[in-house]
């Protein structure tokens, strides 16, 4: 346990000290949010109906552009040899990682959120559920993006692919995701969610392991 | 575990076996789609309510099968491929997936024009229809993925756990697509698969689904023997490289 | 004294090509073997598959020990400091020791706060040194090392102390596999790849 908190360590100093740290996520979300009114008008009425989908959407994009370097890094200069070698199991390793990226990537993300829900005019009733559906459901998308990344993780034009492959699956957290955003805190949509996320946690980190193999190979 | 591809998969009985079934079951699959394509479009009847626009059923239901089936085959072939470390069953797999994928594509065009006359709009964001637009995705993502990892057995071993991730979430995307459908409009009341399907429709829409079927399987081993002799033709051209390496290391 | 690695027939396919077959040898503690050949033989294909990085296509491998493992690359971030890197891998592997003492013997004692990033090629691999040399011995947690051009970016002070590192290491008990062109200082047994014939 002590080496999985040791890697969890490694690469939330890593992300820190990467150029920008997370705020270039952090930039990203924000104007990929400004950009939708450019889009549909500033109608505040429309904006504060799909608010929380728009959220969502921005939150997905931002995550899956973070995704491309979870193991690219380590490929890159040889760690991934050394890692698959560890004494800590490859599938706790992934844990390890997704836990890391989610707090360098995501969890920024969710702390601007009462800040950046003022561009798409959201009520603020529902800023705590969609908080919550944030917390819950955001996981799932690191573990299957973990996957998605192990997949690619040397090949050529990786992100682009890594995009066409995760986006799919990635489909029910968005549908739980923006549903629970604008429900109750423990409906039906929360509840598939957290479903959703845990059966990820449960099955994301044997796939993207073997994936990991299969790719230093 | 590598050491079993030589025992178990053997190419050179396949060849043999798929090269002598594959005129009959080219033979068949023609009889069977001519057969159903007379019975589609001219021996049934058009239908009370929708007209001759129910004929796109004929071939949108079975596209939709093999959209689905297409996938499951390939999916049960990669599990195949993983498990006991099979070449054909990949090569199968690879065979597959552009089919699969442009049958997924038939369902979505016909499953569109069919949507003009009937819902007023080629897409309405119809809970089935858009499933299978997610399932068309998840075999591009395959298909990429083939073709962006350079070398074959990695390629082979990391696009089926993708494809079986993808089976996994299948159900999930499906079940979400439904239940997301139900939430933002009411049921829709026209359907291309309808509910009560008369014998006069029935025994048509079966015919066509085994035609294509069969076609799906025909093209499968065609697809697959070529990707064996291409695979065939590389090593050649490999042995041939080396072997030319060797004598210039002898001449030089 | 006892096999600690022991390896027969071992064969390596890489895509339709093979690049060997037959590979069989067997090392106890003390020993070393130097894997010596022409590029493309399948040097590092050979020191990869006893890695578990790359899998065998046929043949058989036991070990008891574990094994750690030097590759082109340094493994080595640019963000971190020389010492963060050396004790993050370290304690990785439950590797022990005095990481300064380590950092020192290997010329890097005065800079254990610089970022790794701006470390010469041979600094880094130094560094790469040190991090073996918490593993040293029979008794270590890694005692079988695979080590594929150890001496790659190394100046003559630097090949010294390598040489000096796995004679520590074999007269401890260690073992050393080590894929080089140039030839080790350390008495090694030689297997030479891309030959017919090729055996123990």
């Amino acid at each position: 346990m002590r080496a999985f908190w040791a890697l969890v360590a490694r690469d939330i100093k890593l992300a820190g000290r990467l150029g920008g740290g997370p705020f270039v996520g952090l930039g990203f979300f924000i104007i990929v949010v400004t950009m939708v009114p450019f889009g549909v008008g500033a109608d505040l009425p429309l904006l504060s109906r799909i608010g929380p989908g728009v959220l969502w959407v921005a939150v997905l994009l931002a995550t899956l552009l973070s995704l491309d370097r979870l193991f690219q890094a380590d490929f890159e200069d040889g760690s991934l040899d050394l890692f698959l070698m560890s004494p800590l199991p490859v599938e706790m390793q992934v844990l390890a990682k997704c836990l890391a990226h989610w707090i360098t990537n995501t969890v920024p993300l969710i702390i601007a959120m009462p800040a950046v829900a003022f561009l798409v005019n959201l009520e603020t009733g529902i800023m705590l559920p969609l908080i919550v559906s944030l917390l819950v459901g955001t996981p799932s998308l690191s573990l299957i993006g973990a996957l998605g990344a192990a997949l690619t993780v040397g090949v050529r034009r990786g992100g682009l692919v890594l995009s066409l492959i995760v986006l799919p699956l990635y489909v029910p957290a968005l549908i739980f995701g923006a549903a629970a955003g604008t429900g109750d805190l423990m409906g039906t949509p929360m509840l598939f969610l957290g479903a959703f996320s845990l059966a990820s946690l449960a099955l994301a980190p044997f796939a993207a392991a073997a994936a990991l193999r299969i790719s230093v190979s | 575990m590598a050491k079993s591809i030589q025992r178990f998969a053997n190419p050179a009985r396949f060849m043999a076996l798929s090269g002598a079934v594959l005129p009959w079951a080219a033979a068949a699959t023609a009889l069977t789609l001519s057969i159903g394509l007379y019975l589609a479009l001219i021996a049934s009847p058009p239908d009370y309510q929708q007209g001759e626009t129910v004929r796109m059923m004929y071939v949108h239901v079975p596209s939709a099968w093999l959209a689905s089936a297409g996938y499951a085959s390939m999916a049960l072939a990669c599990a195949v491929g993983l498990i006991w470390r099979h070449p054909l069953a990949f090569a199968s797999a690879k065979a597959m997936a552009p089919l699969g994928a442009a049958f997924t594509f038939l369902a979505l065009v016909t499953g569109a024009l069919w949507g003009k006359p009937m819902w007023g709009a080629y897409w309405v964001w119809d809970a089935r229809l858009t499933s299978v637009l997610v399932l068309f995705f998840i075999y591009l993502g395959y298909i990429a993925l083939w073709e962006v990892i350079e070398d074959f057995g990695r390629a082979a071993r990391a696009t089926s756990v993708f494809c079986l991730a993808g089976a996994v979430n299948l159900p999930v995307i499906r079940f979400s697509v439904d239940w997301w459908n139900t939430l933002h409009q009411p049921a829709s009341v026209a359907r291309l698969d309808g509910p009560a399907i008369h014998s006069s429709i029935l025994t048509p829409l079966l015919v066509m689904a085994l035609g294509f079927t069969l076609l799906f399987v025909v093209l499968t081993l065609v697809r697959t023997r070529t990707e064996i002799m291409e695979r065939r033709a590389a090593s050649l051209e490999m042995q041939q490289a080396q072997a030319g390496m060797i004598v210039g290391a002898h001449n030089g | 004294m006892t096999a600690l690695l022991e390896v027969s027939d071992l064969a390596c396919q890489r895509g339709t090509r093979r690049l060997f077959d037959g590979v069989s040898f067997t090392l106890g503690g003390g020993e070393a073997l130097v894997i010596t050949g022409p590029n493309g033989t399948g040097k590092s294909s050979l020191l990869r598959i006893l890695a578990g990085l790359l899998e065998e296509e046929a043949g058989e491998i036991s070990h008891d020990d574990e094994m750690l493992y030097l590759g082109h690359l340094d493994a080595l971030k640019p963000q971190m400091s020389v010492m963060e890197n050396l004790r993050f891998w370290v304690s990785l592997f439950g590797g022990t020791g005095d990481l300064d003492a380590a950092l020192e013997r290997f010329g890097l004692g005065h800079i254990p706060d610089l970022t790794a990033g701006v470390l010469s090629a041979g600094q880094r691999r130094r560094l790469t040194l040190a991090r073996f040399s918490c593993f040293l011995g029979g008794d270590s947690a890694r005692p079988i090392w695979l080590m594929d051009e150890p001496d790659s970016a190394l100046d003559d002070a630097g090949r010294a102390l390598l040489d000096d590192l796995l004679k520590e290491h074999l007269a401890r008990g260690g073992v050393v596999l080590a894929a080089t062109h140039r030839g080790l200082g350390i008495e090694a047994a030689e297997l030479r790849m891309g030959e017919l014939g090729m055996g123990s």
